[in-house]
Protein backbone atom coordinates (compact mmCIF):
# COMPACT_ATOMS: atom_id res chain seq x y z
CA UNK A 1 0.00 0.00 0.00
CA UNK A 2 0.85 3.85 -1.07
CA UNK A 3 1.74 4.59 2.98
CA UNK A 4 3.78 1.28 3.93
CA UNK A 5 5.95 1.59 0.64
CA UNK A 6 7.03 5.30 1.14
CA UNK A 7 7.87 4.26 5.26
CA UNK A 8 9.56 1.33 3.44
CA UNK A 9 11.64 3.09 0.88
CA UNK A 10 12.64 6.36 3.26
CA UNK A 11 13.85 3.38 6.06
CA UNK A 12 15.33 0.82 4.17
CA UNK A 13 16.38 2.51 1.01
CA UNK A 14 16.36 6.06 1.05
CA UNK A 15 19.86 6.12 3.23
CA UNK A 16 18.45 8.17 5.40
CA UNK A 17 18.29 5.46 8.26
CA UNK A 18 22.39 5.29 7.72
CA UNK A 19 23.25 9.23 8.06
CA UNK A 20 20.89 8.73 11.13
CA UNK A 21 22.86 6.37 12.83
CA UNK A 22 26.42 7.94 11.51
CA UNK A 23 24.45 11.24 13.05
CA UNK A 24 23.79 9.66 16.50
CA UNK A 25 27.45 8.05 16.61
CA UNK A 26 29.03 11.09 15.98
CA UNK A 27 27.33 12.57 18.93
CA UNK A 28 28.62 9.87 20.91
CA UNK A 29 25.73 6.96 20.43
CA UNK A 30 26.25 3.61 21.06
CA UNK A 31 25.30 1.33 17.41
CA UNK A 32 21.83 0.14 19.66
CA UNK A 33 21.37 3.56 20.98
CA UNK A 34 21.49 4.84 17.55
CA UNK A 35 19.06 2.35 16.33
CA UNK A 36 16.59 2.90 18.75
CA UNK A 37 16.62 6.90 18.09
CA UNK A 38 16.46 6.10 14.06
CA UNK A 39 13.11 4.11 15.14
CA UNK A 40 11.55 6.78 17.20
CA UNK A 41 12.26 9.27 15.53
CA UNK A 42 10.36 7.59 12.30
CA UNK A 43 7.32 7.30 14.53
CA UNK A 44 7.65 11.15 15.18
CA UNK A 45 8.49 11.85 12.07
CA UNK A 46 5.36 10.08 10.53
CA UNK A 47 3.08 11.70 13.31
CA UNK A 48 4.20 15.20 12.39
CA UNK A 49 3.82 14.58 9.11
CA UNK A 50 0.12 13.59 9.48
CA UNK A 51 -0.37 15.36 11.53
CA UNK A 52 0.63 18.71 9.53
CA UNK A 53 3.24 19.54 11.63
CA UNK A 54 5.71 19.52 9.01
CA UNK A 55 6.09 23.24 7.49
CA UNK A 56 8.19 22.63 4.72
CA UNK A 57 11.11 24.14 5.77
CA UNK A 58 13.77 23.06 4.70
CA UNK A 59 14.56 19.61 2.89
CA UNK A 60 12.48 16.65 4.55
CA UNK A 61 15.62 14.52 5.25
CA UNK A 62 16.99 16.94 7.26
CA UNK A 63 13.71 17.47 9.17
CA UNK A 64 13.75 13.95 9.85
CA UNK A 65 17.57 14.38 11.41
CA UNK A 66 16.77 17.19 13.62
CA UNK A 67 14.06 14.87 14.94
CA UNK A 68 16.71 12.49 15.12
CA UNK A 69 19.39 14.80 16.76
CA UNK A 70 16.27 15.73 19.54
CA UNK A 71 15.40 12.00 19.84
CA UNK A 72 18.92 11.32 20.53
CA UNK A 73 19.48 14.03 23.42
CA UNK A 74 15.97 13.37 24.66
CA UNK A 75 17.28 9.53 25.29
CA UNK A 76 20.57 11.13 26.47
CA UNK A 77 19.13 13.18 29.48
CA UNK A 78 16.77 9.72 30.70
CA UNK A 79 19.67 7.68 30.69
CA UNK A 80 21.39 10.86 33.01
CA UNK A 81 18.83 10.84 35.02
CA UNK A 82 19.51 7.86 36.63
CA UNK A 83 22.76 8.62 37.23
CA UNK A 84 23.84 9.13 41.03
CA UNK A 85 25.84 12.25 41.49
CA UNK A 86 27.40 14.27 44.28
CA UNK A 87 27.11 17.46 42.26
CA UNK A 88 24.27 19.36 42.78
CA UNK A 89 23.73 20.73 39.21
CA UNK A 90 23.48 17.87 37.51
CA UNK A 91 19.92 17.57 39.74
CA UNK A 92 18.61 20.68 38.07
CA UNK A 93 15.44 19.67 36.01
CA UNK A 94 15.37 21.31 32.31
CA UNK A 95 12.97 23.50 31.63
CA UNK A 96 9.50 21.68 29.88
CA UNK A 97 11.87 18.43 31.32
CA UNK A 98 10.17 17.85 34.37
CA UNK A 99 10.89 14.14 35.37
CA UNK A 100 7.77 14.02 37.26
CA UNK A 101 5.76 15.06 33.84
CA UNK A 102 7.68 12.34 32.16
CA UNK A 103 6.76 9.73 33.90
CA UNK A 104 3.62 10.79 34.29
CA UNK A 105 3.17 10.80 30.40
CA UNK A 106 5.18 7.09 30.57
CA UNK A 107 2.88 5.55 32.85
CA UNK A 108 -0.91 7.04 30.93
CA UNK A 109 0.80 5.97 27.83
CA UNK A 110 1.20 2.06 29.43
CA UNK A 111 -2.33 2.13 30.93
CA UNK A 112 -4.03 3.37 27.61
CA UNK A 113 -1.42 0.99 25.76
CA UNK A 114 -2.83 -1.82 28.39
CA UNK A 115 -6.47 -1.17 27.46
CA UNK A 116 -6.13 -0.79 23.84
CA UNK A 117 -4.50 -4.62 23.78
CA UNK A 118 -8.10 -5.32 25.21
CA UNK A 119 -9.46 -4.73 21.99
CA UNK A 120 -9.08 -8.05 19.07
CA UNK A 121 -5.98 -8.00 16.84
CA UNK A 122 -8.20 -6.93 13.79
CA UNK A 123 -9.94 -3.96 15.20
CA UNK A 124 -6.36 -2.47 16.30
CA UNK A 125 -4.90 -2.97 12.91
CA UNK A 126 -8.20 -1.79 11.34
CA UNK A 127 -8.46 1.72 13.62
CA UNK A 128 -4.68 2.27 13.00
CA UNK A 129 -5.62 2.50 9.58
CA UNK A 130 -8.76 4.76 9.83
CA UNK A 131 -6.09 7.11 11.98
CA UNK A 132 -3.64 6.91 9.04
CA UNK A 133 -6.97 8.44 6.53
CA UNK A 134 -7.27 4.73 4.76
CA UNK A 135 -10.48 5.32 2.91
CA UNK A 136 -12.73 2.24 3.15
CA UNK A 137 -12.13 0.77 -0.16
CA UNK A 138 -8.95 0.07 0.82
CA UNK A 139 -9.90 -0.88 4.30
CA UNK A 140 -12.48 -3.64 2.71
CA UNK A 141 -9.65 -4.29 -0.02
CA UNK A 142 -7.15 -4.77 2.86
CA UNK A 143 -9.79 -7.15 5.43
CA UNK A 144 -11.48 -9.18 2.56
CA UNK A 145 -14.62 -7.28 3.58
CA UNK A 146 -16.10 -7.11 0.16
CA UNK A 147 -17.40 -3.80 -0.23
CA UNK A 148 -16.80 -0.31 1.43
CA UNK A 149 -20.22 -0.56 3.14
CA UNK A 150 -19.19 -3.66 5.06
CA UNK A 151 -15.79 -1.54 6.21
CA UNK A 152 -17.72 0.86 7.15
CA UNK A 153 -19.65 -1.08 9.19
CA UNK A 154 -16.60 -2.76 10.55
CA UNK A 155 -15.33 0.30 11.42
CA UNK A 156 -18.18 1.63 13.04
CA UNK A 157 -18.33 -1.86 15.12
CA UNK A 158 -14.54 -0.94 16.35
CA UNK A 159 -14.85 2.36 17.35
CA UNK A 160 -17.54 1.37 19.42
CA UNK A 161 -15.82 -1.42 21.15
CA UNK A 162 -13.18 0.86 21.48
CA UNK A 163 -15.29 4.46 22.77
CA UNK A 164 -16.63 1.36 25.35
CA UNK A 165 -13.39 0.95 26.76
CA UNK A 166 -12.71 4.48 27.25
CA UNK A 167 -15.50 4.85 29.05
CA UNK A 168 -14.92 1.81 31.78
CA UNK A 169 -11.74 3.34 32.60
CA UNK A 170 -12.26 6.95 33.45
CA UNK A 171 -8.59 7.47 34.20
CA UNK A 172 -7.76 7.59 30.76
CA UNK A 173 -9.48 11.04 30.58
CA UNK A 174 -6.52 12.54 31.38
CA UNK A 175 -5.17 14.88 29.02
CA UNK A 176 -1.89 13.17 27.42
CA UNK A 177 0.65 15.79 27.70
CA UNK B 1 -28.53 14.79 17.42
CA UNK B 2 -25.33 12.64 18.98
CA UNK B 3 -24.60 12.00 15.52
CA UNK B 4 -24.72 15.20 14.77
CA UNK B 5 -22.08 15.94 17.01
CA UNK B 6 -19.80 12.97 16.15
CA UNK B 7 -19.60 14.44 12.88
CA UNK B 8 -18.96 17.59 13.91
CA UNK B 9 -16.39 16.44 16.42
CA UNK B 10 -14.57 14.53 13.93
CA UNK B 11 -13.89 17.44 11.61
CA UNK B 12 -12.92 19.50 14.34
CA UNK B 13 -10.21 16.98 15.42
CA UNK B 14 -9.21 15.77 12.09
CA UNK B 15 -8.82 19.70 11.25
CA UNK B 16 -11.35 19.67 8.35
CA UNK B 17 -13.05 23.29 9.96
CA UNK B 18 -12.58 26.28 8.22
CA UNK B 19 -11.31 29.42 11.05
CA UNK B 20 -14.87 30.80 11.10
CA UNK B 21 -16.43 27.27 12.03
CA UNK B 22 -13.86 26.37 13.91
CA UNK B 23 -14.26 29.14 16.03
CA UNK B 24 -17.75 28.75 16.39
CA UNK B 25 -17.60 24.96 17.16
CA UNK B 26 -15.30 25.43 20.06
CA UNK B 27 -17.89 28.74 21.40
CA UNK B 28 -20.76 26.00 21.27
CA UNK B 29 -18.47 23.55 22.93
CA UNK B 30 -17.96 25.86 26.33
CA UNK B 31 -21.93 26.07 26.31
CA UNK B 32 -22.86 22.73 25.94
CA UNK B 33 -22.04 19.99 28.36
CA UNK B 34 -23.17 17.06 26.03
CA UNK B 35 -21.15 18.19 23.12
CA UNK B 36 -18.50 18.23 25.75
CA UNK B 37 -18.43 15.40 27.31
CA UNK B 38 -19.08 13.47 23.31
CA UNK B 39 -16.17 15.52 22.57
CA UNK B 40 -13.58 14.32 25.56
CA UNK B 41 -14.57 10.69 24.20
CA UNK B 42 -14.11 11.19 20.72
CA UNK B 43 -10.53 13.27 21.62
CA UNK B 44 -9.71 9.96 23.37
CA UNK B 45 -10.37 7.79 20.97
CA UNK B 46 -8.63 9.36 18.45
CA UNK B 47 -5.42 9.30 20.99
CA UNK B 48 -5.96 5.90 21.76
CA UNK B 49 -5.84 5.77 17.84
CA UNK B 50 -2.64 7.55 17.71
CA UNK B 51 -1.11 4.79 19.71
CA UNK B 52 -2.04 2.05 18.20
CA UNK B 53 -0.87 3.57 14.47
CA UNK B 54 2.27 4.38 16.26
CA UNK B 55 2.76 0.83 17.66
CA UNK B 56 1.53 -0.74 14.43
CA UNK B 57 4.39 1.74 12.93
CA UNK B 58 6.85 0.62 15.46
CA UNK B 59 6.55 -3.06 15.10
CA UNK B 60 7.06 -2.14 11.40
CA UNK B 61 10.71 -0.65 12.15
CA UNK B 62 11.38 -3.40 13.94
CA UNK B 63 10.79 -6.11 11.34
CA UNK B 64 12.38 -3.83 9.01
CA UNK B 65 15.13 -3.64 11.05
CA UNK B 66 15.76 -7.43 11.35
CA UNK B 67 15.07 -7.99 7.97
CA UNK B 68 17.68 -5.43 6.66
CA UNK B 69 20.19 -4.80 8.98
CA UNK B 70 22.51 -2.34 8.81
CA UNK B 71 25.74 -3.01 8.28
CA UNK B 72 28.31 -0.82 10.35
CA UNK B 73 30.52 0.98 8.27
CA UNK B 74 33.65 1.30 9.72
CA UNK B 75 35.92 4.87 9.64
CA UNK B 76 37.47 5.51 6.13
CA UNK B 77 41.33 4.62 7.98
CA UNK B 78 39.59 1.38 8.45
CA UNK B 79 39.05 0.16 4.43
CA UNK B 80 42.33 -2.07 3.81
CA UNK B 81 41.89 -1.01 -0.13
CA UNK B 82 41.74 2.76 1.25
CA UNK B 83 44.82 2.09 2.81
CA UNK B 84 46.48 -0.30 -0.06
CA UNK B 85 45.84 2.70 -2.21
CA UNK B 86 47.09 5.05 -0.04
CA UNK B 87 50.32 3.69 0.46
CA UNK B 88 50.46 2.60 -3.23
CA UNK B 89 50.50 6.55 -3.83
CA UNK B 90 53.11 7.68 -1.51
CA UNK B 91 54.94 4.83 -3.12
CA UNK B 92 54.34 6.06 -6.64
CA UNK B 93 54.91 9.50 -5.58
CA UNK B 94 58.07 8.94 -3.82
CA UNK B 95 59.23 6.71 -7.00
CA UNK B 96 59.09 9.69 -8.92
CA UNK B 97 60.67 12.22 -6.36
CA UNK B 98 63.74 10.08 -6.46
CA UNK B 99 63.61 9.29 -10.10
CA UNK B 100 66.05 11.99 -11.36
CA UNK B 101 68.72 10.66 -8.77
CA UNK B 102 67.98 7.58 -9.80
CA UNK B 103 68.69 8.21 -13.11
CA UNK B 104 71.99 9.93 -12.41
CA UNK B 105 73.16 7.06 -10.56
CA UNK B 106 72.34 4.89 -13.37
CA UNK B 107 74.01 7.18 -15.62
CA UNK B 108 77.42 7.44 -13.77
CA UNK B 109 76.85 3.21 -13.15
CA UNK B 110 76.77 2.89 -16.93
CA UNK B 111 79.22 4.66 -17.71
CA UNK B 112 81.39 2.57 -15.32
CA UNK B 113 80.30 -0.40 -16.79
CA UNK B 114 79.54 -0.06 -20.28
CA UNK B 115 83.26 0.46 -21.60
CA UNK B 116 84.75 -2.70 -19.92
CA UNK B 117 82.88 -5.38 -18.33
CA UNK B 118 86.02 -7.46 -17.35
CA UNK B 119 88.40 -5.01 -15.48
CA UNK B 120 87.68 -2.86 -12.65
CA UNK B 121 85.70 0.24 -13.36
CA UNK B 122 88.11 3.18 -12.91
CA UNK B 123 86.27 6.73 -12.89
CA UNK B 124 89.16 9.52 -12.39
CA UNK B 125 91.94 8.55 -13.91
CA UNK B 126 94.02 12.22 -14.25
CA UNK B 127 95.17 12.79 -17.69
CA UNK B 128 98.62 14.09 -16.65
CA UNK B 129 99.34 10.47 -15.25
CA UNK B 130 102.12 8.87 -17.63
CA UNK B 131 99.84 6.19 -19.08
CA UNK B 132 102.49 3.72 -20.03
CA UNK B 133 103.45 3.53 -16.29
CA UNK B 134 100.28 1.44 -15.13
CA UNK B 135 99.88 -0.56 -18.23
CA UNK B 136 100.86 -3.78 -18.32
CA UNK B 137 100.63 -5.48 -21.71
CA UNK B 138 100.22 -9.26 -21.17
CA UNK B 139 102.86 -10.42 -23.79
CA UNK B 140 101.22 -13.84 -24.57
CA UNK B 141 98.07 -11.85 -25.15
CA UNK B 142 97.54 -13.86 -28.63
CA UNK B 143 93.93 -14.37 -28.85
CA UNK B 144 92.10 -11.21 -30.96
CA UNK B 145 89.53 -11.18 -28.14
CA UNK B 146 92.42 -10.73 -25.33
CA UNK B 147 94.48 -8.11 -27.40
CA UNK B 148 91.02 -6.17 -28.21
CA UNK B 149 90.45 -6.23 -24.45
CA UNK B 150 93.88 -5.18 -23.40
CA UNK B 151 93.36 -1.90 -26.26
CA UNK B 152 90.09 -1.09 -24.63
CA UNK B 153 92.04 -1.33 -21.19
CA UNK B 154 94.76 1.35 -22.65
CA UNK B 155 92.14 3.60 -24.08
CA UNK B 156 89.77 3.25 -20.78
CA UNK B 157 93.50 5.35 -19.17
CA UNK B 158 93.18 8.17 -21.33
CA UNK B 159 89.58 8.29 -20.88
CA UNK B 160 88.65 11.14 -19.11
CA UNK B 161 85.64 10.68 -16.91
CA UNK B 162 85.11 14.14 -15.40
CA UNK B 163 83.12 16.66 -17.16
CA UNK B 164 84.48 20.04 -17.40
CA UNK B 165 85.34 22.84 -20.53
CA UNK B 166 85.51 26.14 -20.51
CA UNK B 167 82.05 28.49 -20.32
CA UNK B 168 80.96 27.85 -23.89
CA UNK B 169 79.28 31.43 -24.13
CA UNK B 170 82.23 33.31 -23.59
CA UNK B 171 83.94 31.29 -26.18
CA UNK B 172 81.46 31.55 -28.60
CA UNK B 173 81.70 35.33 -27.88
CA UNK B 174 78.31 37.55 -26.48
CA UNK B 175 76.54 38.34 -30.31
CA UNK B 176 74.48 34.54 -30.05
CA UNK B 177 73.43 35.47 -26.64
CA UNK B 178 69.50 36.09 -27.91
CA UNK B 179 70.32 32.50 -30.05
CA UNK B 180 69.49 29.14 -29.12
CA UNK B 181 73.07 28.87 -27.63
CA UNK B 182 70.73 28.85 -24.17
CA UNK B 183 70.08 24.93 -24.91
CA UNK B 184 73.77 24.07 -24.95
CA UNK B 185 74.71 26.43 -21.53
CA UNK B 186 71.77 24.25 -20.09
CA UNK B 187 72.86 21.14 -21.36
CA UNK B 188 76.40 21.78 -19.93
CA UNK B 189 74.95 22.49 -16.65
CA UNK B 190 73.44 19.02 -16.90
CA UNK B 191 76.22 16.82 -17.77
CA UNK B 192 78.20 18.61 -15.22
CA UNK B 193 75.98 16.92 -13.26
CA UNK B 194 76.49 14.19 -14.90
CA UNK B 195 72.75 14.03 -16.19
CA UNK B 196 73.67 12.74 -19.28
CA UNK B 197 70.38 11.92 -21.02
CA UNK B 198 68.62 15.18 -19.75
CA UNK B 199 71.80 16.66 -21.28
CA UNK B 200 71.58 14.11 -24.68
CA UNK B 201 67.75 15.54 -25.05
CA UNK B 202 68.51 19.64 -24.63
CA UNK B 203 71.52 19.48 -26.96
CA UNK B 204 69.17 17.42 -29.91
CA UNK B 205 66.61 20.37 -29.69
CA UNK B 206 69.73 23.00 -30.93
CA UNK B 207 68.50 23.56 -35.06
CA UNK B 208 70.98 23.14 -37.60
CA UNK B 209 70.55 27.03 -38.44
CA UNK B 210 72.72 27.82 -35.47
CA UNK B 211 75.62 26.88 -37.05
CA UNK B 212 78.25 27.37 -33.97
CA UNK B 213 75.81 26.05 -31.68
CA UNK B 214 75.04 23.33 -33.56
CA UNK B 215 78.28 22.00 -34.24
CA UNK B 216 79.22 22.35 -30.23
CA UNK B 217 75.77 20.55 -29.46
CA UNK B 218 77.05 17.33 -31.91
CA UNK B 219 79.96 17.81 -30.33
CA UNK B 220 78.74 17.84 -26.90
CA UNK B 221 76.33 14.75 -27.81
CA UNK B 222 78.92 12.57 -28.88
CA UNK B 223 81.04 13.63 -25.43
CA UNK B 224 77.87 12.64 -23.22
CA UNK B 225 77.55 9.20 -25.11
CA UNK B 226 81.57 8.64 -24.88
CA UNK B 227 81.05 9.87 -21.34
CA UNK B 228 78.35 7.04 -20.99
CA UNK B 229 80.52 4.42 -22.69
CA UNK B 230 77.83 4.37 -25.68
CA UNK B 231 81.08 4.68 -28.32
CA UNK B 232 79.24 3.58 -31.65
CA UNK B 233 76.31 6.88 -30.52
CA UNK B 234 79.27 8.83 -29.50
CA UNK B 235 80.99 8.28 -32.96
CA UNK B 236 78.84 9.70 -35.30
CA UNK B 237 78.84 12.74 -33.32
CA UNK B 238 82.07 13.08 -32.90
CA UNK B 239 82.90 12.52 -36.14
CA UNK B 240 80.61 15.54 -37.37
CA UNK B 241 82.16 17.85 -34.94
CA UNK B 242 85.83 16.45 -35.95
CA UNK B 243 85.33 17.13 -39.80
CA UNK B 244 84.31 20.94 -39.08
CA UNK B 245 87.63 22.83 -39.83
CA UNK B 246 86.90 26.15 -37.67
CA UNK B 247 85.36 24.53 -34.73
CA UNK B 248 87.27 25.88 -31.41
CA UNK B 249 86.71 22.43 -29.81
CA UNK B 250 88.01 20.41 -32.85
CA UNK B 251 91.15 18.69 -31.16
CA UNK B 252 89.19 17.61 -28.36
CA UNK B 253 86.62 16.15 -30.81
CA UNK B 254 89.40 13.89 -32.75
CA UNK B 255 90.86 12.82 -29.40
CA UNK B 256 88.08 11.44 -28.32
CA UNK B 257 87.17 10.21 -31.43
CA UNK B 258 90.06 7.90 -31.77
CA UNK B 259 89.23 6.84 -27.95
CA UNK B 260 85.79 6.08 -29.05
CA UNK B 261 87.64 4.19 -32.44
CA UNK B 262 89.77 2.35 -29.85
CA UNK B 263 86.73 1.11 -27.57
CA UNK B 264 85.16 0.06 -30.22
CA UNK B 265 87.65 -1.92 -31.96
CA UNK B 266 88.15 -0.04 -35.26
CA UNK B 267 91.67 -0.06 -34.24
CA UNK B 268 93.14 1.24 -37.77
CA UNK B 269 90.86 4.14 -37.80
CA UNK B 270 91.97 5.25 -34.04
CA UNK B 271 95.86 4.60 -35.82
CA UNK B 272 95.10 7.00 -38.16
CA UNK B 273 93.33 9.38 -36.68
CA UNK B 274 96.66 9.38 -33.73
CA UNK B 275 98.98 9.13 -36.02
CA UNK B 276 97.57 12.31 -37.42
CA UNK B 277 97.73 13.99 -34.22
CA UNK B 278 100.79 12.73 -32.54
CA UNK B 279 103.00 14.68 -34.98
CA UNK B 280 101.19 17.70 -34.91
CA UNK B 281 102.45 20.14 -32.03
CA UNK B 282 99.54 22.52 -32.13
CA UNK B 283 97.06 19.99 -31.60
CA UNK B 284 96.23 20.14 -27.70
CA UNK B 285 96.11 16.33 -27.91
CA UNK B 286 99.25 15.75 -29.67
CA UNK B 287 101.16 14.57 -26.43
CA UNK B 288 98.98 12.24 -25.39
CA UNK B 289 98.51 10.88 -28.84
CA UNK B 290 102.48 9.95 -29.15
CA UNK B 291 101.98 8.54 -25.73
CA UNK B 292 98.72 6.13 -26.56
CA UNK B 293 100.70 5.08 -29.82
CA UNK B 294 103.72 4.36 -27.58
CA UNK B 295 101.43 2.22 -25.24
CA UNK B 296 99.46 0.41 -28.47
CA UNK B 297 102.67 -0.55 -30.01
CA UNK B 298 103.37 -3.72 -28.15
CA UNK B 299 99.86 -4.81 -29.19
CA UNK B 300 99.97 -4.00 -33.10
Amino acid sequence: MGREAILHYLFVNSGWRMAAVRLIRSLGGSPQDAEDAVQEAFVVFDHHIRCDQYKQIGGLKSYFLGICRGRWYSNRRKVRRLVFSDNPTSHQPLPGDDPEDRLLESERRERFRAVLHQLDPRCRELLSLIRVNYSMKEIAQAFNLGNENNARQRVFQCRQRLAKLLKQNPFLNEDLP
Amino acid sequence: MKQDFYEQIERYLLNKMSPSERAAFEEELCRNPELAEQFALQKREHEAMDILVQERLRAQLRRWSVEHPLREIAPWYHHRMVLAAATLLLLLAALYLAWPLAEQDREIARADNASDRDSTPSLTVKKEQSPSETIAVSPTASSGNERYRQIRAIARKYKYETFSIPTPSVLRGEEEEESTCWAVDSALVALEKRQYTRGIQLLKQVPEEEMKCFVEARHLIGKAYYLKGKYKEARSYLEQASNISDYWDKCEAEWELAICYLSSNEIPRALRLLESMAPDKGHCRHKEARQLLKDLKPLL
